[in-house]
């Protein structure tokens, strides 16, 4: 008898709250059945500054895609963002412990135990630890088991951030009686969906411009060598244009949508359009020059940070980028932000279709990092850590008593 | 249906400073009113569960006591009654005091608790009786109906004491005690000396019927020479009528010995007897010893004086 479980991929974000519900089918196959968008609240550039208000939220928007889905949801994998959010490289190092040199697993956990043991200051939480190539007496490989050498070394990428800010986030399923099974980064997700395994060989840059902060992270070699977040979305863009026309956010954001653009083009110098553009009095012509000026600002400055990011642990190397930069979220949509890509960051760029296998509706850059987390759900993490629950009826039967 | 491969080396964090142990005191969950209408749902879900649950265990009983009313038997009449009447009919002498000796009824046997299958093989294992029925005539009585043997002959026969003691013949060779028979009604059968098989055995009584034959044609035809017949002597007649040599010998108060064929016709025989008797009577009625009409044409008679006469 067929085995399914539940699961429900939840992304609070600064602009909206999006969850996704899927059946996972005998840990093979998983069918999306509920989904639902709620604008978020008491979220300020990725990180929870209401807790009350974005409980609110986020329980309405799990409702929602339960109704949607005639079924409740089993567990909880929550994406994670926010500029607290930070990385750094560490290396272990395992001398093979073996006297023909032959690496045995013993070695390999040894080095990778090593490579996560590096404390971190109060304060601060592990989230993710990603594997890099190991090196067995400096020469990278993928699999170093049986291989002959002397010292092995693995490095990982570790993302830590503020316990405050994972902890708050914790609470706001909890609060919903839910458990989280995993917490993923937004990037990291959005990654694992809209990128084919050869272009993340290949290596590629996955910039998610959400509406308060910036998730990027670098594939190279199909490694995750860098993630990062910037605290900077299509909010700003709105904000910048809201001060510069003097006209309110809403008004603002929907110019943005209507006529906005990444970057300025020397056709647009004479060009003017009306700001509200429904006859409204007060609506006035403004030119477009100085509108689409506004946004190339603020766009330019998204990439020029990660260009440095990059550069500053010299990963910026375009020849090892070499499928480019996809682009994704909200403000992937604004026109021309490939071309300020390419600008910018000096490589290829393509705003993301979505993910091949879903549903028309669920392609929309919105739900890429809550796909991401099913992605995750389903074909799970390298050593994963799953508390043991009781299977079938018998788990569900828990869950139906669970009334912490 | 998105379809799972495994990525290459990430892991969520665990172990020591990781965000799973970050796990707050429960009081610090926060509510918000969706929350609480999802416990609410749970837990109205769960009480439906547990009132269904309740509800199939009740029922589950309630159709086991069902099942088990069922395995009684059904009751679509009236109680059955005592039987308080036998109606008891008989074609021949049999009297109610023998039915009650054979039936045995306890008394307050109601009309269903009588077995009347067991009840006719009972009256059916009566030597005198044929056949018989049992009927229920509800509300309360039980009839009772009998077919007997009718008396061909009487026989002696040696009793348990030692003493010898009378019993009747049936037309079908049947040999039964003779209940509830008048003593002039007994005494008017002529006794028969029956046939000795080669085990000195007198059962059973082949033929008999054709001595009733005899026996009703002598009534009829010759009805004053019949009231002397004492014995039938069956000692020359084995049963077989058409084997050669089966008599049957009449031995009455006015000739000793009157000698039938077995297989002839009784009438032309007894025609036959009466032509001599009449002309015995004509010759001032000498004593005769002998009369033989078994012979094929003819009759020979022997007197008591030894001289014997053909016709």
């Amino acid at each position: 008898m067929s085995e399914s479980r539940v699961v429900g991929a939840v992304e609070i974000g600064t602009s909206k709250v999006a969850v996704l519900l899927g059946e996972i089918i005998d840990s093979e196959g998983l069918n999306i059945i509920g989904h639902s968008v709620c604008s978020s609240k008491g979220v300020k550039k990725g990180q929870i500054d209401d807790l009350n208000s974005a409980s609110d939220c986020v329980h309405a928007a799990i409702m929602q895609a339960e109704k949607d889905a005639h079924s409740r949801i089993d567990e909880v994998y929550l994406a994670q963002t926010g500029s607290h959010l930070e990385g750094n490289f560490n290396v272990g190092t395992a001398n093979v412990s073996s006297s023909d040199n032959v690496v045995h697993q013993t070695d390999i956990d040894q080095a990778k135990d090593d490579a996560k043991r590096r404390k971190l200051p109060k304060g601060r939480t592990y989230i993710h630890h990603i594997q890099n190539p190991f090196s067995l007496d400096g020469q990278p490989i993928d699999n170093p088991l049986s291989k002959e050498a002397r010292q092995l070394q693995v490095g990982y990428w570790s993302v830590h951030g503020n316990s405050e800010s994972v902890s708050d986030s914790l609470r706001v399923i909890r609060g919903i009686d839910l458990d989280v099974s995993d917490m993923i980064i937004s990037s990291i997700a959005s990654g694992a969906v809209l990128l084919e395994e050869s272009e993340k060989e290949s290596g590629a840059l996955v910039i998610d411009i959400g509406g308060g902060t910036t998730d990027y992270v670098l594939y190279r070699k199909g490694y995750i060598v860098k993630t990062g977040v910037i605290p900077v979305g299509g909010d700003h863009i709105t904000n910048d244009l809201s001060i510069g026309l003097r006209v309110g956010r809403k008004s603002a954001e929907e110019f943005k949508l209507k006529n906005g653009r990444a970057f300025y083009d020397s056709a647009d110098r004479d060009e003017k359009v009306w700001i509200i553009g429904d006859l409204t009095i007060g609506d006035r012509e403004y030119p477009l020059e100085a509108i689409t000026k506004i946004i190339e600002a603020r766009v330019s400055e998204i990439f020029s940070i990660i260009k440095d990011q990059l550069k500053e642990v010299d990963l910026y190397e375009p020849a090892d980028i070499a499928c480019g930069v996809v682009l994704t979220g909200g403000t992937s949509q604004l026109t021309g932000i490939d071309e300020s890509a390419r600008r910018n960051l000096g490589l290829e760029a393509r705003v993301s279709e979505g993910p091949f296998g879903v549903a028309p509706d669920l392609r929309r850059p919105e739900y890429s990092t809550a796909l991401g987390l099913l992605h995750y759900a389903l074909t799970g993490q390298e050593e994963k850590q799953q508390s043991a629950k009781p299977a079938g009826i018998l788990r569900k039967l828990s869950g139906l008593l669970n009334f912490d | 249906m998105i379809r799972g491969g495994k990525g290459k080396g990430s892991s969520s964090a665990s172990g020591s400073q990781s965000w799973r142990e970050l796990a707050g005191p429960r009081r610090k969950r926060v509510n918000s009113p969706q929350a609480k209408k999802r416990r609410q749902a749970r837990i109205f879900k769960l009480l439906g569960a547990f009132l269904a649950l309740l509800l199939l265990i009740s029922l589950g009983i309630w159709t086991s006591t069902l099942l088990k009313e069922r395995e009684r038997p059904i009751q679509i009449s009236t109680p059955s009654k005592e039987i308080s009447q036998i109606m008891f009919e008989t074609d021949g002498v049999l009297p109610n005091k023998w039915l009650g000796t054979v039936l045995k009824l306890d008394k307050g046997t109601t009309m269903m608790e009588v077995d009347i299958h067991a009840m006719k093989q009972s009256l059916e294992g009566q030597a005198q009786v044929v056949r018989a029925s049992v009927e229920r005539v509800f509300p309360s009585a039980l009839k009772i109906t009998i077919e007997e043997h009718i008396p061909v002959l009487r026989i002696a026969v040696p009793g348990s004491n030692g003493k010898v003691e009378q019993r009747v013949v049936a037309r079908d060779g049947s040999i039964y005690q003779g209940i509830g028979y008048s003593k002039a009604d007994l005494d008017r059968l002529p006794f028969v000396q029956p046939y000795l098989h080669s085990d000195g055995s007198v059962r059973p009584m082949r033929g008999i019927e054709r001595v009733d034959d005899l026996l009703s044609a002598g009534r009829q035809e010759q009805p004053e020479f019949y009231k002397t017949w004492k014995v039938i002597s069956l000692q020359h007649y084995s049963g077989y009528a058409d084997m050669p040599g089966e008599v049957i010998e009449v031995r009455s108060s006015y000739v000793p010995r009157v000698i039938f064929g077995a297989s002839t016709d009784f009438s032309q025989q007894l025609d036959r007897l009466k032509v001599i008797l009449d002309y015995v009577r004509a010759r001032g009625n000498p004593s005769l010893k002998r009369i033989d009409l078994s012979l094929r044409g003819s009759a020979a008679v022997q007197f008591t004086s030894g001289r014997v006469s053909t016709f």
